[in-house]
């Protein structure tokens, strides 16, 4: 695979394109923090006009956080938004390395820091 | 037999001859033939050779044994270096000043310095001159220069333009971009989940520990309709944090932001702390003197 040149770190890989140095890092997976969905009071309510609230401040809870959730990239939606093509050997390279173990230890440092 | 006969035969050589009547011959007589050894005496011979002195000049030809030599240092006459042609003068044959007649050690000249390596402790403390220092490696002169491409946690990114410059692994970011769709699935005006940015060209440096309260790189900030906001990246990431303008509310700072900390503060907390999803409908296109756009540029410490 000459056209990217890759270099692996312990929960990424970094893709150039030798081409253009056109360059991405990619995550082994996605990994986020739902908080759950709230109202908030804005500028435009009575509350925050009389200082009773502050603008974002939390009026109701919609439904509950969810806590740290983990998704699966979809390689060819994420190769092809960043280089406008789907190179095979590149996606192969990348959901070789991206093992289960590392998905598990990746969320384990986005949970516990460390 | 008469005597006659006796006589006669002899001369003819076939008869015999009694030693007894053989007159004395002077030696002169004697010219053919060759005497045994057994005919001559010893002392024959040494009566005219005296082997006790013999004349080294008569030695003209053979090698005295080695055997038969035996010289005193005294015996030895001088010798010209021209005739040492082989072997190799001991080390204690060899006296200091006989070298170092040739050899000035104290002025040497650092162009024959052409192989092995000086030790660290015959350096001391060098004077260099910084001027003599043209390469070094770690930190080239000219940047690495490319693009990227910038990702958003939600929603879409309607057009931009990304570039970065790296240093070893120092590097400079720089993008301009319009938010594009905002709405994604399940994702609503209470949408509270901290929206992010993500794509950086390289891996963000490895801290061994892990998140600390420290982020791990330095910072920048993003300008736009929405103001400006600090970002914020952490080790071994690909993502960019947009952390909210409006101050700690009181809190420490590094905790503030740490991960740990983070969300222990749900809704209000977070929506003080980062970027609150609805901050992003402020910067989408108003017109065509407000049309959206929001440059960002940070630099940080990439992992390689």
């Amino acid at each position: 695979m000459s056209k990217y040149t890759t270099t692996k770190h312990v929960y990424s890989v970094d893709v150039i394109r030798n081409s253009d140095n056109h360059a991405s890092s990619f995550m082994c997976s996605n990994v986020w923090q739902d908080m759950g969905e709230y109202t908030y009071y804005q500028e435009d309510d009575d509350e925050v006009k009389s200082g009773a609230k502050k603008d974002g401040e939390v009026k109701a809870e919609i439904r509950k956080p969810e806590g740290l959730k983990q998704a699966d990239w979809d390689w060819d939606v994420e190769l092809q938004r960043v280089f406008g093509e789907v190179d095979a050997d590149l996606k192969k390279e990348l959901t070789d390395y991206f093992t289960t173990d590392m998905k598990e230890k990746y969320l384990k440092l986005n949970r516990d820091g460390k | 037999m008469t005597k006659a006969r006796d006589l006669a035969n002899v001369i003819s050589g076939s008869g015999t001859l009694n030693a007894n009547v053989i007159p004395a011959l002077p030696a002169s007589k004697i010219t053919s033939g060759t005497f045994a050894d057994a005919r001559l005496s010893s002392s024959s011979v040494t009566q005219h050779v005296d082997l006790t002195s013999l004349s080294a000049s008569n030695l003209t030809s053979g090698t005295v044994p080695s055997a038969r030599l035996s010289l005193s240092a005294s015996d030895v006459p001088d010798l010209a270096t021209s005739k040492i042609t082989s072997g190799t003068f001991a080390d204690a044959r060899i006296s200091s000043s006989s070298v170092t007649a040739h050899v000035d050690l104290t002025a040497l000249d650092a162009s024959n310095l052409t192989s092995g390596t000086i030790p660290n402790a015959r350096y001391g403390t060098p004077t260099f001159n910084g001027s003599s220092i043209t390469n070094i490696s770690a930190m080239p002169l000219a940047p690495t220069t490319g693009t990227w491409t910038l990702g958003i946690s939600n929603g879409g990114i309607n057009a931009q333009t990304a570039i970065y410059q790296k240093f070893g692994r120092l590097c400079f970011c720089q993008c301009e971009f319009q938010i594009a769709a905002w709405n994604g699935p399940g994702f609503t005006d209470n949408y509270t989940t901290q929206v992010n940015f993500s794509g950086l060209p390289f891996t963000s440096r490895s801290e061994s520990s892990g998140h600390t309260y420290w982020y791990q790189i330095a910072a920048g900030y993003m300008y736009g309709p929405s103001g400006n906001n600090p970002l914020l990246i952490r080790d071994n990431s690909n993502i960019i944090e947009i952390a909210s303008p409006n101050g700690t509310d009181g809190r420490r700072g590094t905790q503030h932001f740490h991960g740990a900390n983070l969300f222990s503060y749900p809704g209000y907390g977070n929506h003080s702390q980062f970027f609150h999803p609805k901050k992003f409908e402020s910067m989408g296109y108003q017109d065509s003197n407000r049309q959206g756009y929001t440059y960002m540029s940070f630099m940080y410490i990439t992992d390689s």
